[in-house]
């Protein structure tokens, strides 16, 4: 479970401070699906980066699972699978090299590391698990670090804008990985601005706008409040994003 | 001349002297960096500008002898030459025909001659630094000999700023025939280093010519002769430099004319060909990258965690040749001076040397302790660990690890190669100088330590200024404050240490054995401490997020 209070986050460019964050609050309950909505600079990268530690809240709480994730970060970031948005691979490794290392650092048993060239299979670049990542395509990195989030089997998946650059078959084994893994318990927080993927795929969306969240509920609901039953998820977003400018 | 504005963007995107730069230092509140990076670029600059001029004093005395009076020019110009030339090589590979933003240049609305001579200007910024220290010691030896008038110093400066032309073009030329003839992105670092051992030879080979022609001849009347005669064939070899050094020493304005032509008709071939030779390498590059993979892999073994991060440092380090050349050349560079000067200086210098040795022969432990310790210190292994790692940083940030773990690795990896260093540089030292096993196991301990203390120096500075929005792999290392700011600190703990066993031994007559165990247990307190704060700091470091943008 995720539970967000209060965030914010600013950054100072200069002289201009861009306040990235404002008071966010939401949550995710164990088990959902959660969709993070939101056009370019709305501050869903930052939100994601505060959640995994890559970047410190200027306020605010996180807790995943039970876990102060700002002060205990260790424990918080063991529990978590990080897909990031562009993804971060170390160029001259082999591709199997990488989901060792990663499988090293997450200190998976070596019974469990099947594991890769299962997910490999799956997202079909088990052959090319002997090549070095420089060769790869950016597709394949992606897969590769959505592999590597999955690897520990993590209870919270945390993916940033993980759709782009799959092609079609390897877009759909992700977004039925994701249903599975949601079936099984797991908490998924993920980010996009393709809306189709959110309408079809998750069980709450959630709609940040200038670093500010407009609604999140369930997409047959936020239909309801807002009048249109018969619009689509697009035609809502575009609304409500339109009525804060 | 939209080749200017390409450098100019260049430059703005990476430059150390960039406005940019001192905005982000003082927004950081980080100007008190300014000073120590000053100190290290001085006493750099220093030891080199005094060897240089050392050097060419000796040319001038000999010109002199000789009656040759181009002769200091000739060699300034061949120094220039060979100088630029070796560091060019490198340049020209990752600067232009392998640098990483031509995809993005070549999209733009800029015809690929301006790109090519963008890059070009760039290279020629950074020989042109290296010729300029020359130049100055050169017109430095005029004056400090009373010689030389104002007009031919200002001929001299201008000279500077043309003699890394033909270096340049050569280089350009030099590696543009390669890669047009083999296919060579395979070979690419080992064809890299292979030519840098082949100008080592060449400037092996050159030196031993020199002794051999002095040994040969008995009485110095004739070997001087013998020297005057083989120095004059060879001016004649190089009509180029032979204008140059013409030009410089009798202020002889065609001579200066034809210099400056060829230089600049050598730039403009070099520019022509590396033109379509890029076109050449990109179009292979492209039709490269399809190529499939290698079938079936079997998955690595477990090797627990600070092995794992050992191994990524290592994948990090060998990653592009500039991180490759960098530690390969810090590595080894006590090994390579000694064997060029091993073969280099005549038998009865190196006699005599050794017998000026022996008269402070009492000094020798620490002298050789001091002289390890610096040519494993002034390195920029340890001030670049974390900057090297640019933004794939974000991925050991967002790994559920203490820094401490972090720490630890870096820690083996650092102490696994610079000990070892310590330990062959110490020995090597010790086998040359005729000391006893036994005193060089006693200063053993103390250069460990200061390998452990020069590492955590480093790492302070890189974990409190990091260079991690880098592009192009220099920014990194080459071209990273961190080094110098680290020399700057090393120079002066260095000294301070030396000072203090300098008194020891001086005034109050005490044992070197005594001085260095006294050294060794005295470093104790300060490494146990950085130990601490380092750790500490590293905590801190890994949990504070990415301290990048972007
Ligand atoms: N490192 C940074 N420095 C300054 N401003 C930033 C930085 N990263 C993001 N921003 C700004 O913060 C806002 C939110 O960005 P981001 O979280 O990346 O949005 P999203 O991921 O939704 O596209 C944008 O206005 C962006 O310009
Ligand atoms: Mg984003």
């Amino acid at each position: 479970m995720i539970s967000l209070k209060d965030l914010s986050k600013s950054y100072t460019k200069v002289k201009d401070k861009v306040d990235a964050v404002k008071k966010l609050s939401l949550e995710v309950e164990k088990g959902e699906l959660f969709g993070f909505l939101g056009p370019n600079g709305a501050g869903k990268t930052t939100t994601i980066k505060m959640m995994i530690g890559l970047l410190n809240p200027d306020q605010g709480h996180i807790v995943i699972n039970g876990i102060d994730a700002v002060k205990n970060r260790l424990a918080s970031k063991k529990i978590i699978g990080f897909v990031p948005e562009e993804p971060l691979l170390y160029d001259k490794m082999r591709g199997g090299d990488f989901l060792s290392f990663i499988a090293d650092v997450y200190e998976v048993d070596s019974s469990k590391r099947r594991k890769i060239t299962e997910l490999a299979e799956l997202f079909e670049i088990r052959e090319k698990l002997g090549d070095s990542i420089s060769s790869y395509s950016h597709g394949m990195r992606q897969k590769t670090a959505i592999i590597a989030a999955l690897l520990h089997d993590p209870e919270v998946l945390i993916l940033d804008e993980p759709i782009i650059g799959l092609d079609p078959k390897a877009a759909f084994n992700l977004k039925d990985q994701l249903k599975e893994l949601c079936a099984k318990g797991k908490t998924i927080f993920f980010s996009t601005h393709v809306m189709e993927v959110a309408e079809k795929l998750c069980h709450r969306v959630g709609i940040i706008n200038k670093g500010e969240l407009l609604a999140a509920a369930p997409f047959e609901e936020l239909k309801a409040k807002s009048g249109h039953l018969g619009a689509s998820l697009e035609e809502l977003f575009l609304e409500l994003t339109n009525e804060i400018s | 001349m939209k080749f200017l504005k390409l450098v100019g963007a260049a430059q703005r995107g990476r430059g150390v002297f960039s406005i940019q730069f001192y905005r982000d230092l003082k927004q950081k509140d980080m100007l008190w960096v300014l000073p120590l990076a000053l100190l290290g670029i001085l006493s750099a600059l220093a030891t080199m500008g005094f060897l240089i001029f050392q050097q060419f004093s000796s040319f001038y005395s000999l010109g002199l002898v000789l009656n040759q009076p181009a002769l200091p020019f000739f060699f300034l110009t061949m120094g220039i030459w060979a100088f630029g030339f070796l560091t060019a090589i490198p340049l020209v590979f990752s600067l232009l025909y392998y640098s990483k933003d031509l995809p993005l240049l070549f999209s733009l609305p800029v015809s690929r001659g301006q790109v090519v001579l963008s890059k070009l200007a760039i290279i020629y910024g950074y020989l042109l630094a290296i010729s300029l220290v020359f130049s100055t010691m050169m017109i430095a030896v005029l004056i400090n000999m009373g010689a030389g008038n104002p007009a031919q110093f200002i001929l001299i400066a201008l000279g500077g700023f043309v003699l890394p032309l033909f270096p340049m073009a050569l280089a350009v030329f030099f590696v543009a025939f390669f890669l047009r003839v083999i296919d060579f992105q395979r070979f690419r670092i080992l064809f890299e280093v292979l030519g840098m051992f082949l100008a080592l030879l060449l400037i092996m080979g050159i030196n031993l010519l020199f002794s051999q022609t002095m040994a040969d001849q008995g009485s110095m009347d004739n070997s001087l002769s013998g020297l005057a005669k083989m120095l004059s064939a060879l001016i004649d070899r190089f009509p180029p430099a032979a204008w140059a050094a013409k030009a410089l020493s009798r202020n002889s304005v065609a001579d200066y004319l034809f210099f400056v032509m060829f230089s600049v008709a050598g730039v403009y071939v070099a520019w022509f060909f590396s033109t379509h030779t890029l076109a050449h390498i990109l179009e292979k590059q492209s039709s490269k990258k399809r190529s499939s993979g290698r079938g079936q892999y079997r998955l690595a073994q477990t090797i627990g965690i600070v092995p794992a991060l050992i191994k990524k440092d290592l994948f990090i380090l060998v990653s592009n040749s500039t991180f490759i050349f960098q530690g390969m050349g810090e590595m080894l560079i006590l090994p390579i001076l000694l064997i060029i000067y091993s073969v280099a200086i005549p038998k009865e210098a190196l006699e005599q040397m050794l017998q000026a040795i022996e008269a402070v022969s009492s000094w020798m432990p620490l002298i050789i302790l001091g002289a390890a310790s610096l040519f494993t210190g002034l390195t920029s292994f340890g001030c670049t660990t974390i900057s090297r790692e640019g933004k794939s940083i974000q991925l050991p940030l967002s790994l559920p690890l203490s820094g401490h773990v972090h720490f630890k690795a870096k820690m083996i990896l650092h102490l696994a190669i610079y000990g070892s260093i310590f330990v062959i540089d110490s020995f090597i030292l010790t086998l040359l100088f005729q000391l006893s096993l036994a005193q060089w196991l006693i200063l053993l301990p103390a250069g460990l330590i200061l390998v452990f203390i020069s590492f955590t120096v480093g790492l302070w500075i890189d974990f409190s200024r990091p260079v991690l929005n880098w592009n192009h792999p220099m920014e990194a290392v080459k071209n990273n404050l961190n080094v110098l700011i680290n020399m700057g600190i090393l120079m002066a703990y260095m000294a301070v240490l030396g000072l203090g066993c300098y008194a020891l031994v001086a005034y109050f007559h005490l044992s070197h054995e005594i001085v260095l165990t006294g050294l060794t247990v005295f470093l104790v307190f300060p490494a146990k401490l950085l130990y601490e704060k380092l750790k500490n700091r590293a905590v801190q470091f890994y949990s504070a997020g990415y301290p990048g943008s972007g």
